[in-house]
């Protein structure tokens, strides 16, 4: 019950960003005689800014913080002497908050984007919308293996609330959920090919929009799932390491 | 030998602060990191069935070589097994096969009925429903919380609590339990019900059990053997009576008189340790406890007398205070 009102509040105040954000894009297209921005045009940019709030909510977590304190506080130690996985218990719990969050932003996006679609024309083609499914899913499983490698660093720091909010903020900006990545220009977009958070939002985003080619589509899945299996063989490696350093406090 | 320990240390590194603001700045530049070690060198061997005492002071180790030997804790050196597995390897079979319940620590799951736990506990360790349901309602005849099952753990008293964990820790019927001070806090009369169960329990099925308690009459009703830890070291291991044999041979001799007495005349037959105006306690050495009363009972005039050991917990505290090791030969079991 809390997971659910604490979704249905970050979707409320992602709603206020969304109208904010709607409206900076808006009054930048009317100061702008081109008909582009950033290489998007003002459709793009709308359905951009929709979906990504809503799939950025999708993608988000928030199970770092209970496995820090159960790192922290010793809680971990009741999962160490019984024959069950920690890991397969996190990500049952996280698999089971997602699956309810699922059916909600589903519904929203369908409510959002066609309301939007009866004030404007959007370019919106379902077609795109079929293809961002497995992207998107997948994009849930990278954000939850980056997190849960995050989530370790609760072994060697003893607080760890100020860095995972460092952290979440910049994944934020840098996987493109505030705004798309061409923003920051060419240079700092190449190099964030190298690495995982452009393949959270903005890939799965700028499927829908329709900037991306089937073949950039199956090019940018492949590297998805590279850094899914990259991020499997940190997590078991810092994990390793971190349970040498568990204090195992109480008791 | 079901647990065998050798050479098993602990330490842990910390970092050292003092108090006040200029310490806490001085410590993000540079900090004194120190080395506080847990447990030296501890090595044992424990019999299938065997119910031992760990004893010692706060902060021995005692309690950090039980995580050890739960899995919870790697060790910085040394080795263990424990019913042929490394505990620290956290096999799933080893972990089918143990239990460690810690009295400060609770293992149920707080906003649920406890039955939600033990039917948790059911599936984690893949128990089948008519020998869950079996040991659920025996379990919970014995110790009388038939009742309580579908109440909210926090709902519990402490007690009741205490109560619960145990089913929880001996639903798939483990061949070793790990006791960390289950009597904590709770009242005479169900500290002395849990020691009955336990003791009954182990002489049913044979659990081999290591108990770590400050109340003596847990260690004293329960355990044929010791194992006192005191700054990380084993200082004793052996039958808990034969403590006394180490420091001295003693026994007390309570004499009540029928008239008033001079108590110098009772000096040079032993040490004197209470008196008042009709009753003396006298500290005897063990070789002439008997001609001593003799002596006592012909020249005094004595309404009643009786001799006693000198009270384990003298003893145990010699050798919490005691800083370096005494090494006792391993009691044969009789």
């Amino acid at each position: 019950m809390e997971y659910r009102t604490n979704f249905l509040l970050n979707i409320f105040g992602g709603f206020f960003t969304l109208v904010i954000q709607l409206y900076l894009w808006s009054s930048i297209f009317e100061n702008t005689s081109s008909k582009t921005v950033f290489g998007y045009t003002y459709s793009e940019l709308i359905i951009y800014t929709v979906m990504a709030a809503l799939v950025t909510n999708l993608v988000s977590t928030g199970f770092e913080r209970d496995i820090a304190l159960d790192i922290k506080d010793g809680g971990l130690s009741k999962f160490l002497i019984q024959p069950i996985n920690y890991f397969k218990f996190r990500s049952s719990c996280f698999l089971g908050q997602k699956c309810s969050e699922l059916l909600v932003t589903i519904i929203l996006s369908v409510f959002l984007l066609c309301t939007i679609n009866s004030v404007m024309d959007l370019d919106l083609n379902i077609i795109n919308i079929f293809f961002s499914i497995i992207p998107i899913l997948l994009s849930i499983l990278l954000n939850f293996l980056f997190f849960y490698c995050i989530s370790s660093l609760a072994f060697w720091f003893e607080e760890v609330s100020m860095l995972f909010w460092g952290v979440n903020l910049l994944t934020l900006i840098i996987s493109g959920s505030i705004f798309p990545l061409d923003i920051f220009g060419e240079r700092l977009n190449y190099a964030l090919n190298f690495l995982p958070f452009k393949y959270t939002v903005y890939f799965p985003i700028n499927i829908i929009t329709g900037r991306l080619s089937p073949s950039m589509i199956l090019n940018g899945v492949l590297i998805q799932l590279v850094w899914i299996v990259i991020h499997f063989f940190l997590l078991k490696a810092l994990w390793k390491i971190g349970m040498n350093k568990y204090l195992a406090v109480g008791g | 030998m079901i647990i065998e320990v050798k050479d098993l240390s602990k330490h842990f590194d910390y970092y050292k602060k003092e108090l006040g603001v200029k310490s806490s700045l001085q410590n993000l530049f540079r900090r004194k990191k120190l080395v506080k070690k847990a447990v030296k060198n501890v090595s044992f061997c424990i019999s299938e069935g065997e119910i031992v005492g760990f004893l010692g002071p706060n902060g021995a180790g005692k309690t950090t070589t039980l995580k050890m030997l739960a899995g919870i804790l790697y060790p910085s050196e040394g080795t263990a097994t424990v019913s042929g597995y490394i505990p620290w390897e956290r096999k799933e079979q080893f972990k089918k096969n143990f239990s460690i319940i810690m009295g400060q620590k609770s293992q149920l799951w707080w906003d649920l009925p406890a039955i939600e736990s033990l039917n948790l506990n059911k599936y984690i360790y893949e128990i089948n429903d008519k020998q869950f349901n079996l040991i659920v309602r025996e379990l919970a005849e014995l110790l009388k919380v038939k009742d309580l099952l579908n109440v909210q753990v926090r709902r519990l008293s402490l007690g009741q609590r205490m109560k619960m964990e145990l089913i929880a820790a001996l639903i798939h019927q483990p061949k070793i339990i790990f006791l960390d001070e289950p009597t904590i806090g709770l009242d005479v009369i169900t500290q002395r019900n849990l020691r009955a169960f336990i003791k009954d329990y182990n002489q049913k099925f044979k659990t081999t059990i290591i108990l770590t308690s400050h109340y003596m009459e847990d260690i004293e009703e329960l355990c044929d053997r010791v194992i006192v830890i005191n700054n990380g070291e084993l200082v004793y291991d052996g039958d808990l009576y034969k403590i006394n044999e180490i420091f001295n041979n003693k026994k007390l001799i309570n004499l009540n008189f029928t008239e008033n007495f001079n108590k110098n005349e009772l000096s040079p037959l032993g040490n004197i340790r209470m008196y008042d105006d009709y009753n003396v306690q006298l500290e005897v050495e063990n070789k002439i406890v008997n001609q001593d009363l003799l002596s006592i009972l012909s020249q005094f005039p004595i309404k009643d007398f009786t001799i006693e050991n000198i009270p384990i917990e003298e003893s145990i505290e010699l050798l919490y205070r005691k800083e370096g090791v005494i090494k006792i030969e391993k009691e044969a079991k009789i």
